[in-house]
């Protein structure tokens, strides 16, 4: 399996020195995906295609020629478009679409030399925490099948999990990287809003969607984030800065480095296992060199109802375009064009879809855009101007739980669709926000589920949460731990 | 808080059918959310700009050039149903 022995470099240079084919590791790669079928992680195994450019890759070492991730198995969450593959976002209405181009990040990836394996589940049109509202079924956490992976990128974030490819990349709207990330036990890192473009994505909300990294290892998330950065004329949200080379820079020196800890993150509701793993990985933090300053962000209470306007709005107008007309899932039994739409959508989609396109319409719709989106995108000004204002005075980046608890039982929540919107409120103000944030391992609970440390960074600063991360990767194993179907 | 004509009305703006037996567990999902976004309302913002990500920094807009996108095969490669290089749908005015 794929685990955190070696770097992505190390797996890139034994493939150079030829120790090592990626024919080689192609197999190993689609040997435990087969597996671990159960889990549900792929919706498309890329097999055929995956083995010739294994081949290919082959050759290309034997020619002398070097690439960055050249031969590296990759999984992509099936939302980024992968030309000639199926790419479904998790729903039954794109069931059978074939991408007729690849999303950016993708193309980076090829060129860079990876591989890609497959497409992985995903909640559908990433709506979702928990990986259960895919249309292919729920995928399951490899340290406890009877719980959630998390999600929306819940298929990604078990792929490097349970050891199937050593870095995947999946999509963070609301959390959708890092929770799957905290609950699964690997680091999940979403950049600044207009680091990496979005082309190719399927849009959900596209004022909060950001492409993002999961991995092992610090380093390696790092890696993989400077290459599939930076400015692209096919995105106009992208930025036109330099993207830094967050490997090279990468350092485990962080003294001096101002730690704020939010007082709202650590309220009513916070598990207290949760609590203490946390608590005691600030201490280690501490221990490195680091000051941990209290803070307040006060208008925290106020992201999930902002979220779920804005997004959903936002989301009923992406979604608009799926009507069974050009391409996707097209109703049979429709009497008129008219009814041709309702009857695709209403069979084409999920519940938790119709739900927030309902709620999108509704916020947007005459007599109700002012009293809610209007509003909503005020309050969350607040919101990001909680951010601005402690970094401004009093911290370089803040620090606390990922999520509230650790991953939840299938099935515990999916009736009650407000309880599962608030378990996204640690991870929601930083997209509201733009700001980049990672989740790493710090621990487990009593019952073996693991546990995520948040780190939020300014505004295009990805380098200081990706030091944290590494230098208390230094001094921790949290990140090396494998879940027992894994082993052996 | 919205009723059953309300929820039916959006539905109609979203292009979604909604069953008579769907009907009252949107229903009433509609209302707790909305209840729950009631909060928002308990602050302030007269003065506040609604929030961008880049206030001051400038757009970027690629040349006005044209540029090769999806050939028109690519773009009816995914078509439910197609008549020569046309999408093919059903009749917009019925023939009665």
């Amino acid at each position: 399996m794929f685990d955190s022995a070696k770097s992505l470099q190390e797996l890139q240079t034994a493939i150079t020195d030829r120790t090592i084919l990626a024919q080689e590791l192609v197999d190993k790669s689609l040997t435990i995906i087969e597996k671990h079928k159960q889990l549900n992680s792929f919706i498309t195994v890329c097999s055929d295609i995956a083995k010739e450019r294994a081949n290919w890759a082959d050759a290309h070492v034997a020619g002398g020629h070097k690439l960055p991730l050249l031969g590296i198995p990759v999984a992509v969450k099936d939302i980024l478009l992968v030309n000639g593959t199926r790419t479904t976002a998790g729903s039954r209405i794109l069931e059978n679409f074939i991408a007729p181009y690849s999303a950016t990040a993708v193309r980076k990836l090829v060129e860079a030399g990876a591989i890609i394996v497959g497409k992985c589940n995903l909640d559908e049109f990433a709506m979702g925490s928990t990986n259960e509202n895919s249309y292919f079924g729920p995928v399951l956490n490899p340290w406890n099948l009877d719980c959630v992976s998390g999600g929306s990128s819940g298929g990604s974030a078990v792929a490097v999990a349970s050891g199937m490819v050593p870095v995947a990349i999946g999509t963070d709207t609301g959390g959708s990287i890092r929770q799957p990330a905290s609950f699964c036990g690997v680091l999940g890192i979403r950049p600044t809003y207009g680091r990496v473009s979005r082309y190719g994505v399927i849009a959900y909300a596209s004022s909060l969607d950001q492409v993002g990294v999961f991995a092992r290892q610090a380093k390696d998330a790092a890696q993989i984030l400077e290459i599939i950065s930076g400015y692209d004329e096919k995105d106009g949200t992208v930025s036109n800065r330099s993207v830094p080379s967050f490997s090279k820079d990468l350092n485990d020196n962080i003294k001096g480095l101002r730690i704020g800890v939010p007082k709202e993150y650590f309220q009513a509701g916070l598990n207290s296992e949760v609590r203490a793993a946390i608590e005691i990985a600030l201490n280690e933090l501490k221990k490195l060199g680091a000051d941990l300053v209290d803070i307040e962000l006060p208008h925290t209470k106020y992201a999930v109802p902002v979220y779920y306007i804005i997004a959903p709005a936002e989301a009923s107008s992406n979604l608009g375009r799926y009507d069974g007309i050009r391409y996707g899932y097209r109703a049979t039994s429709a009497k008129s064009l008219a009814d041709l739409y309702e009857q695709t959508r209403a069979t084409g989609f999920g519940a938790e879809t119709k739900r927030r396109i309902l709620i999108g319409t509704y916020v947007l719709s005459k007599g109700y855009f002012d009293r809610y989106y209007k509003k909503a995108r005020k309050v969350q000004s607040l919101i990001a101007s909680d951010f601005s204002n402690v970094f401004a005075n009093q911290c370089d980046l803040i620090a606390g739980p990922t999520v509230a608890t650790t991953a939840f039982k299938i099935g515990e929540k999916t009736a009650d669709p407000l309880a599962m919107y608030l378990s996204d409120i640690l991870t929601i103000p930083a997209n509201l926000s733009g700001l980049p944030a990672l989740s790493t391992p710090c621990g487990f609970d009593s019952k073996g589920l693991p546990i995520g440390l948040q780190l939020i960074g300014q505004k295009w600063a990805e380098q200081t949460i990706l030091n944290v991360a590494h230098s208390y990767q230094q001094v921790t194993d949290w990140h090396k731990h494998i879940p027992p179907i894994s082993r052996g | 808080m919205s009723d059953n004509e309300q929820v039916k009305h959006t539905a109609k703006l979203a292009r979604l059918a909604i069953s008579d037996g769907e009907l009252p567990v949107i229903v009433d999902n509609f209302n707790r959310i909305l209840d729950f976004f009631k909060i928002i309302d308990e602050v302030d913002t007269e003065d506040l700009p609604e929030y961008s990500h880049y206030p001051d920094e400038d757009q970027h807009l690629r040349k006005d050039q044209t540029v090769h996108a999806l050939t028109t095969e690519q773009a009816l490669s995914n078509a439910p149903d197609r008549q020569d290089n046309m999408f093919k749908t059903p009749l917009i005015v019925s023939a009665e």
